[in-house]
């Protein structure tokens, strides 16, 4: 008896120190396997066979079946420029140049990383659809304002939740080859707070 | 060394061997959790299509709005699977996923920019047969997924898209 109770001693402490490893794992993953962009973050290669166990088990906890490169790109920003979490009260306006590539789009999530409800419907913004400006770039807002969006109906905008922190992604496809080698340099869109309904 | 120092020492070992098979049996775990499913609804070498998602739509975290998905959950065990399509004039690709979630292959606009496409996947331990009218694909395991994604771009197409999205084939050789 006294045995059986060492060896059930040993399995709780092997499984506690598995379960620690993993967590502390999954910690320093979120820390140092992104390659960071101003408020960008992207795991160089999220679909590739030839990953490490480490990243086929993020992006299956994340994104479950993402291509590999050189089809796709998938950029993640949880903050804007200044490191702020983006949050629901807030409205930003995300701008930048039009990307080269067959398409791009940006997409806003909620918290649990599934689309945002809204009446109009509008998820994401794609290059096809953006309304370009006369210089090429592009202005997005993402909101859930309604004045500010009655201000801004005609031009780029998506609707963000109400009352909870929210991430975008922006997704680009067949970008080239070498834009997969310059992942820390390229040319994104920033997301800048504007204004805040409590402050 | 003493007696308490091994056991720890060893108990570390065996707990860091268990977080690593944990780690590397957790995309084929979301793959069986994902596709728990699949063969109640017949998707299992049979072609399925998804309506755009929104945010109803919670079988996979962060969908893209702008694509239309369809695909086939895929058995090659014992015969190669027959993908037949039509492709659009709009970006699409046909992707495939083995057990553990890697997109081993993916056929594009690349390799064949329009009309009918055929795909033949073969399982890893199958020899596969040249083909005239096709591309071969191996996955290396026998379980796995494809996805077709289509992408709706304005929308103004959408009708065509749905329609090659139902046209997507997929079945056994043979069958």
């Amino acid at each position: 008896m006294i045995l059986l109770r060492r060896y059930l001693l040993y399995l709780i402490a092997v499984i506690l120190i598995a379960v620690a490893f993993t967590y502390a794992s999954a910690k320093l993953y979120e820390e140092f396997a992104f390659i960071e962009n101003d408020n960008w973050q992207i795991l160089p290669s999220p679909g590739d066979k030839n990953r490490d166990i480490y990243t086929r088990a993020n992006v299956a906890m994340r994104g479950t079946f993402a291509l590999a490169k050189p089809e796709a790109a998938y950029f993640h920003a949880y903050n804007d420029i200044e490191e702020m979490n983006l949050q629901g009260n807030c409205t930003y306006h995300l701008f930048g140049n039009d990307i080269e590539s067959r398409w791009w789009s940006i997409t806003v999530y909620n918290e649990d990383g599934y689309l945002v409800e809204n009446n109009e419907k509008i998820y994401a913004l794609n290059s096809e659809i953006i309304d370009f400006n006369v210089d090429g770039g592009f202005d997005i807002f993402l909101t859930n304002d309604n004045n500010f969006i009655s201000k801004v109906a005609e031009k780029n905008w998506i609707r963000t939740p109400s009352d909870e922190s929210f991430s975008v992604a922006l997704r680009i496809y067949l970008p080239g080859e070498e834009y997969f080698s310059k992942l820390k340099r390229v040319d994104l869109p920033v997301i800048e707070k504007l204004e805040c309904e409590d402050e | 060394m003493s007696n308490l120092v091994k056991k720890l020492f060893a108990l570390v070992l065996i707990g860091f061997s268990l977080h690593l098979v944990i780690i590397y049996y957790t995309p084929s775990l979301m793959m069986k959790f994902i596709g728990r499913n699949w063969e109640e609804q017949n998707m299992i070498n049979n072609s399925f299509a998804r309506d755009l998602p929104d945010s109803e739509f919670t079988e996979v975290i962060r969908p893209s709005a702008d694509i239309l998905y369809g695909g086939c959950a895929y058995d090659v065990t014992y015969f190669p699977l027959v993908i037949e399509t039509e492709v659009p004039e709009s970006y699409w690709s046909i992707s495939f996923f083995s057990e553990n979630t890697d997109n081993f292959s993916t056929i594009n606009e690349n390799v064949h920019s329009f009309g009918k496409l055929k795909i033949y996947l073969f399982g890893p331990n199958s020899m596969p047969t040249k083909v005239n009218d096709g591309f071969i694909v191996v996955s290396p395991s026998n379980n796995g997924l494809m996805l077709m994604r289509q992408f709706i771009g304005d929308g103004s197409k959408i009708d065509k898209l749905n329609e090659i999205q139902n046209s997507l084939d997929c079945s056994l050789e043979g069958s």
